[in-house]
């Protein structure tokens, strides 16, 4: 009780939101002079939550995720994670499974998956061993030795995802990670992508333009407005977990939560349409 | 049949007919020498060649000028890209540099180098550090503008992705630029090597003691056709090798971009 650090560390991650955006706006200077991407968004993401961010397509998510992530600077507002201001980069704070599986071509699997514990100083020999563990996990053995251009996309971004939940972060960010997957391939994915959050118990901000895919996966969704981005809507998904997003999208409290949703998001993605 | 073996059939029957065109080539100049129809004097002939060459082989002589000229190569390849390397990355990374020297490099590029020789030569002699000094100067610039290029041209998403795992300038330079680099430097070594050995080569024209353009200038004052020929088969033999060599490495640098599961 005498030193502040024993106090702070779990106040930190149990009391505090573990994403803050308050206010947020980003604008780009163009050629046909300044856009607006995001438009003072305001939500709080608390900690252990499953929430979806869904919009129109090009409506300013990946942007939202990128300043969150800390890889570009908001134009305006506020950004706190786990109640610290600035977004940011900070080793073991956040996670970011990327649209396009961004692995590093000339690293095996194995390889890949190691370097987020090389980058903390984790010995080699003990990275190596928890990484063959997660490409395990993700149901890879066999392929560890293996290039990303000798593996299918599914393959990859599994791949990902272990390189992602190796180092444990407490958010892990996701830009439709699982867009560019088939169907069957993807509904396996999101199963074991709540599988794995439910076990590791972080903080999840997943970004889509699939509705169907939100609801399953979602505690919270929210519902952002065509460029720029704006809050639209917030939804609580009161849907029983453990879930399987397969069977889950025959039961009637998806449906209805479906066609609630769906009003707003209609909407937007016609204005996203229209100015096309 | 299958289909792998139906492909090394072709690859093999290809390289048949490629030796037998080859020495149809040998035996049809050797024979118009005889005929008389080509003058020795000009031609020489495949088996007087053939000849010489193994007497310089045998004897040692043409183990000395070799090193010589493989001894300037090598130098003047490994100042040319170590230099070019570092003016490479330092110009991938800063912007303001790459603005006011990029064009001077282009153009520098462009400009056939061996033209500065006999300037070198004025200041540092006939010696062998003017012909290093020559072959890092034709090296310097594809090595530079390879490794400029191959850092502007990493995927974006890949090094957002890498520091966001956490690494910070020096571990992407290392996990994510140096192996993006080492790709294309490769083949760029592979292609400047050509022009590696023909700087050293024409730096022997004049002044040299010892190397193969030496020996080659050397023949051709005398009028010594075959000895001029013998000394251009060594030559591409060795050429041929190191070619070999490197494709080795080039092979070796890109195993990551292989798409079949071995």
């Amino acid at each position: 009780m005498t030193s502040p650090l024993v106090t702070m560390g779990p106040r930190s991650t149990v009391d505090l939101p573990a994403i803050e955006v308050a206010g947020l706006s980003k604008r780009f200077e163009a050629s046909e002079g300044t856009v607006s991407a995001i438009e003072s968004i305001t939500f709080v993401v608390r900690s252990g939550e499953f929430l979806c961010l869904v919009g129109p397509s090009g409506c300013g998510k990946s942007t939202l995720l990128n300043i969150i992530a800390g890889l570009l600077p908001a134009s305006g507002g506020q950004l706190r994670i786990c109640g610290e201001p600035g977004g940011g980069i900070r080793p073991g704070r956040i996670g970011y499974v990327f649209q396009r599986d961004a692995l590093l071509p000339w690293k095996t699997a194995l390889q890949n998956v190691m370097l987020p514990l090389l980058l903390r100083g984790v010995p080699a020999a003990q990275a190596q061993k928890e990484a063959l563990d997660w490409v395990h996990k993700v149901g890879l053995g066999g392929f560890e030795h293996h290039y990303p251009s000798q593996l299918s996309g599914g393959m990859r971004k599994r791949i990902s995802l272990a390189m992602t939940m190796v180092y444990r972060p407490s958010i892990i960010l996701m830009d439709e990670p699982f867009a560019a997957l088939d169907v069957q391939t993807r509904n396996l994915m999101e199963n074991e992508l709540l599988a794995l959050w439910a076990e590791a118990g972080s903080t999840v901000l997943f970004v889509t333009h699939d509705l169907d895919e939100a609801i399953a996966l979602a505690d919270r969704i929210i519902v952002l407005t065509a460029a720029p981005a704006r809050v639209r809507g917030d939804y609580p998904v009161p849907l029983d977990r453990p879930r399987d997003v397969t069977e889950i999208r025959m039961s009637g409290a998806f449906v209805d939560i479906y066609r609630r949703i769906w009003q707003d998001l209609r909407e937007e993605v016609a204005a996203s349409h229209d100015r096309r | 049949m299958t289909g792998a073996s139906a492909a090394v059939s072709v690859h093999g029957r290809c390289r048949v007919t490629r030796l037998v065109a080859l020495l149809s080539l040998l035996v049809a100049w050797e024979a118009a020498v005889r005929a008389g129809a080509l003058d020795p004097f000009y031609t020489s002939a495949p088996l007087p060649i053939i000849a010489t060459v193994a007497r310089w082989v045998v004897s040692g002589y043409i183990l000395e000028h070799m090193l010589a000229t493989l001894g300037v190569t090598l130098a003047g390849l490994v100042v040319g890209v170590v230099l070019g390397v570092i003016a490479g990355f330092a110009l991938g990374f800063l912007r303001w540099f790459e603005r006011v020297v990029l064009p001077f490099l282009t153009a520098a590029n462009a400009m056939p180098r061996i033209i500065l020789y006999p300037l070198i030569v004025l200041w540092l002699g006939f010696g062998p550090l003017s012909r290093v000094i020559l072959v890092a100067s034709l090296v310097v610039f594809p090595a530079l503008l390879t490794t400029h290029a191959a850092i502007r041209q990493v995927d974006v998403e890949i090094v957002r992705n890498a520091r966001v795992l956490g690494a910070r300038r020096l571990a992407l330079i290392r996990h994510v630029y140096v192996p993006a680099v080492a790709l294309w430097l490769f083949s760029t070594i592979r292609v400047t090597m050509g022009f590696a050995l023909a700087g050293a080569i024409v730096g022997e024209y004049v002044g040299a003691v010892r190397g193969m353009g030496m020996v080659i200038a050397f023949a051709q004052s005398m009028f010594r056709a075959r000895e001029v020929m013998a000394g251009t088969v060594v030559l591409l033999a060795v050429i041929w090798l190191i070619d070999l060599g490197l494709r080795a490495a080039e092979r070796w640098a890109a195993r990551w971009r292989l798409s079949e599961v071995m």
